[in-house]
């Protein structure tokens, strides 16, 4: 187990950019997840720390040491493949001990034994005898997961490894991996385009997008505090709102803003945040921030803008509306637990108020 | 500290082991493939006086040449035409209808792929020749007259022994691409009002043009460089077997062959050119065996039913006429002159190529032949398709060419091109180095070897890379990662590929007859399985047992080695399929 730091890191494929000046640093025994978009360049810095991928500038360590131009097996690192890649030509058991062949000091019963550790740990004793033909989805993943970590890697990289299981059992792998991270605290990388996924099994969240890092942070952090528009748009939704601020108060902590349509708009701002008069902004309202009363009953004045109802969908556990405003634009709106509530039909006449702490301030680029 | 980093480059993608096995592959394809096609250019090209079209003008001024080449043309258009005939509707048949017997007609449609050409086209002779037991037995029993048989030294007679043993290749490529066809492509085109002729004008037949093309283009190749029917139907204005008697001849005139030759690549090479726009040079060697279960298929009524059996049965019969005749002149007392009726058991034929003698030896001699040429192109097939799938150079391209070439590139002209290339004596040999057994075996696995590359290629596409980079994150260096992962994931396939390849060189023809092999491993009878054919064939009606006897045999040994390929290889698999 050991921490993982990336300095600078760029690779280039064609006129691609996969990874741009990327620097990670990543605590021993963290869980640590890069999320993104498909086509962001995250597999590439899994393969990259792998050792299957040459970064063009830019340094590795493993622990300190500098791992540039170790090759990938010497690299003791377990990764965990998107398509697992079993070997179909061997039985699960010959398939988790593969690696153990490399550990000149893991003697032969040494092996076994271990084998059938971490097969218990993963939840697939008796099954050593199947080849992965034979296996479902699920069982397939845990082999996957027990061959690469039969070799007590230093790092476990894990390549959007839940991707192709039916979404309950998806929930129930992630739970488990995180269960096993923590027992073995062993240092996890975690790849995965599923930020429901990366929000609730990560220490730490790295965002991508078209190959930099827009953000690094705890998944509350994130998600609460996005640090530029794409984090926001990209974890959860956002409803944006650009505008301009009008005013800041003395003591620094609520701004008033305009929006270009003249709609006024308060904002509590952070202590440690600094915005000037007369700022262009970006402010980011969350759709379960937003309340919605019928048209002109809405209990206060402030942070209220009125528009009709273009659609509204029933998803069980919340009603999310997309509400018109006066100038055009579409607000999201999701109002929880519908079940004793009205639920506005499309083309009625409402208004929507939130609270100025609700309100995000994103600088524009 | 990034300019540190990039200097130092990292030994990912191209390591020793593939540079090793480019070079090594690049020297053997450009010895005994590049140069043999060189040399029988240069030989064409060089006359008396010097470099030009000398040779050509020769080869031109004599009528029976000309006649020769327009024959072998008209014989490979129409050969192709009538294969199309037989072979378009069958494919569309077996992959659109069920209907009884499916399974059986399935297997019985392959049986001309078993059958080797050579000795084929005899039977069809034995069968339906002038005093062929057919031409006898329909004039005796339904006064059917066919006054001088139906299989007579005429090129419609070399159409016809051709069609026979060709048209599965229509059938084969083009049923292979109709199964892949996607069938929601057919239903989108139903759902918008296409049906009957228009669906498949305008869609099926569309989609499975690049398999009909790929069959067609071969069998037309196959056709245009035919040395073996020619010579059995006695057939002599042929331009390949035209250069053969030149090279056999007393007082043959070698520069004819060359000329020869040297015009047969050219036409198949333009023709390959203008081909290559329907469809890509590599799928010509891959036919998947067995149809995808996912094409649309429907059951058939009585009537139809009774239609497409009638049909199959018709071609089955007149395909599996030459395995018949091997069978008859191998074990029956032949009739007399006029007569129908088999005058009883002979095993005369069996008791001369299973005893002593010279005769014994070409069961033998071709067997080791052939395996060796079989290990040969399973090793260099596996070696070239790594490095084409796995490894990213420029120059592989080249390799790419050169390994696909003998697929255009006519028998004769490989085989005249290694009596060139070894003409050579060795200072410690007292013989010519082409009279040597095992450039007969290297020249077996060259005409081979597109299909084991291509196989390989095929195979190592369908192994996710992810195999063999989970195995090396693990602690595998590469050779092991190769000897552990991925030669143990291809071997299915090789396997199934070297035992085509082993079929193909058991019963080749072209380079059989013109390398004639004098010094073997077993001393001084050297000779190949189908150059003894020959060879007994030309001692007249004494040798015929002897010619049907080994006939069989090679059939017995094809269908046995087709049956473990196919089982080996399964119902997903690629299988290529050759011809001699």
């Amino acid at each position: 187990m050991v921490d993982v730091r990336l300095e600078h890191v760029t690779k280039r494929f064609e006129d691609v950019v996969a990874a741009d000046d990327v620097s990670l640093e990543i605590d021993e025994g963290r869980f640590f997840t890069i999320l993104g978009p498909s086509g962001c360049g995250k597999t590439t810095i899994l393969r990259i720390i792998a050792g299957f991928c040459r970064q063009d500038e830019g340094n590795v360590y493993f622990g300190g040491e500098l791992i540039n131009d170790m090759p990938p097996h010497r690299r003791n690192t377990g990764l965990v493949f998107q398509t697992y890649a079993l070997w179909p030509h061997m039985r699960v058991f010959e398939n988790v001990a593969f690696g153990l062949n490399f550990r000149k000091d893991v003697r032969k019963e040494e092996r076994a034994r271990r084998v059938q550790e971490t097969l218990k740990l993963v939840g697939l004793e008796g099954l050593e005898r199947r080849f992965p033909s034979q296996l479902s989805g699920g069982q397939q993943q845990r082999v996957a997961l027990a061959r690469a970590l039969v070799i007590e890697p230093q790092v476990l990289l894990l390549d959007e490894p839940l991707s192709n299981l039916d979404a309950k059992l998806r929930v129930q792998m992630r739970t488990e991996i995180k269960r096993i991270q923590k027992r073995l605290r062993i240092t996890a990388i975690y790849v995965t385009h599923d930020q429901e996924e990366a929000l609730s099994i990560s220490d730490e969240i790295a965002i991508l997008n078209l190959g930099a890092v827009q953000q690094i942070g705890i998944p509350r952090s994130i998600y609460e505090d996005p640090d530029n528009s794409f984090v926001a748009g990209f974890i959860g939704l956002a409803n944006f709102l650009w505008a301009r601020i009008s005013e800041v108060d003395e003591s620094g902590l609520t701004a008033t803003l305009t929006t270009k349509e003249g709609v006024e708009i308060e904002a509590e701002l952070e202590p440690d945040e600094d915005w000037a008069r007369g700022g262009d902004v970006i402010a980011s309202v969350r759709p379960e921030a937003i309340a919605l009363y019928k048209h002109g009953s809405a209990p206060s004045p402030v942070n209220r803008i009125d528009g009709h109802v273009r659609l509204t969908s029933y998803l069980g556990n919340r009603v999310r509306y997309e509400i018109e405003t006066g100038w055009g634009d579409t607000l999201r709106v999701d109002t929880y637990n519908p079940r004793h509530q009205y639920v506005f039909h499309e083309g009625e006449r409402v208004s929507m108020t939130f609270d100025s702490k609700d309100v995000k301030l994103i600088r524009t680029v | 500290m990034s300019s540190s980093t990039r200097s130092s480059r990292w030994r990912g993608s191209v390591d020793w082991f593939s540079v090793a096995s480019f070079v090594v592959s690049m020297i053997l394809l450009t010895v005994f493939i590049l140069m043999p096609i060189v040399l029988v250019f240069t030989g064409a090209f060089k006359g008396e006086a010097g470099w030009g079209l000398e040779n050509f003008l020769r080869y031109w001024a004599v009528p029976s040449m000309r006649k020769g080449l327009w024959n072998s043309l008209k014989a490979g258009a129409l050969t192709t035409f009538f294969s199309s005939l037989i072979g378009l509707p069958i494919a569309y048949i077996v992959t659109r209808y069920r209907f009884p017997g499916y399974r059986l007609f399935k297997v019985l449609l392959t049986l001309p792929l078993i059958m080797p050409p050579f000795i084929g086209a005899f039977s069809m002779v034995v069968m339906l020749g002038r005093n062929g037991i057919l031409t006898n037995l329909l004039r005796d029993l339904l006064g059917i007259s066919l006054a001088e048989g139906f299989v007579k030294p005429t090129l419609m007679s070399v159409v016809f022994v051709q069609t026979t043993h060709l048209w599965p290749l229509i059938y084969l490529n083009t049923s292979a691409s109709l199964s892949k066809i996607d069938p929601s492509l057919e239903e989108s085109a139903r759902n918008l009002g296409a049906s009957g002729l228009k669906l498949f004008t305008r869609i099926t037949f569309p989609l499975a043009l690049p398999g009909y093309v790929a069959g067609a283009f071969l069998t037309f190749v196959w056709s245009l460089s035919d040395i073996g029917s020619p010579i059995m139907l006695s057939f002599r204005n042929y331009a390949p077997s035209q250069a053969f008697w030149e090279l056999v001849r007393v007082q043959g005139v070698v520069e004819y062959a060359s000329v020869i030759c040297v015009i047969l690549t050219l036409i198949s090479i333009a023709l390959l050119l203008l081909v290559n726009r329907f469809v890509s040079l590599k799928e010509y060697a891959t036919v998947r065996v067995g149809a995808a279960a996912s094409t649309i298929v429907r059951k058939t009524g009585r009537k139809l039913s009774v239609g497409i059996c009638v049909l199959l049965l018709g071609v089955t019969a007149l395909s599996t006429l030459p395995h018949i005749g091997t069978f008859v002149v191998a074990f029956a007392e032949l009739p007399k002159y006029g007569s129908w009726i088999l005058q009883g058991l002979n095993l005369e034929g069996w008791a001369k190529v299973l005893g002593r003698g010279e005769t014994q030896h070409l069961v033998i001699n071709s067997l080791l032949y052939a395996s060796l040429a079989a290990i040969i192109d399973i090793v260099l097939g596996a070696l070239i398709g790594y490095i084409l799938v796995r490894k990213r150079f420029a120059a592989k391209s080249v390799l790419d060419l050169i390994s696909v070439m003998p697929l255009a590139v006519p028998g004769v002209v490989i085989a005249l091109g290694y009596l060139f290339l070894f003409s050579t004596r060795l200072p410690w040999m007292n013989f010519r180095l082409s009279s040597f057994w095992f450039i007969l075996v290297i020249a077996y696995s060259m005409r081979r070897l597109p299909y084991s590359v291509r196989s390989s290629h095929a195979i190592l596409q369908q192994i996710h890379v992810s195999l063999e980079e989970a195995a090396q994150n693990l602690g595998a260096t590469r050779l092991w990662t190769l000897l552990r992962i991925t030669l143990p994931l291809m071997s299915v396939g090789l396997i199934a590929g070297g035992t085509m390849s082993f079929i193909t060189a058991f019963t080749e023809v072209s380079t059989s007859l013109m390398v004639q092999p004098l010094h073997g491993p077993f001393g001084i009878h050297a000779k190949p399985i189908t150059l003894g054919i020959y060879t007994e064939i030309q001692r007249g009606a004494g040798g015929y047992a002897a010619a049907g006897a080994l006939g069989v045999i090679q059939i017995v040994t094809a269908a046995l080695c087709f049956y473990i390929a196919n089982r080996a290889v399964g119902e997903k698999g690629e299988l290529s399929i050759g011809v001699a």
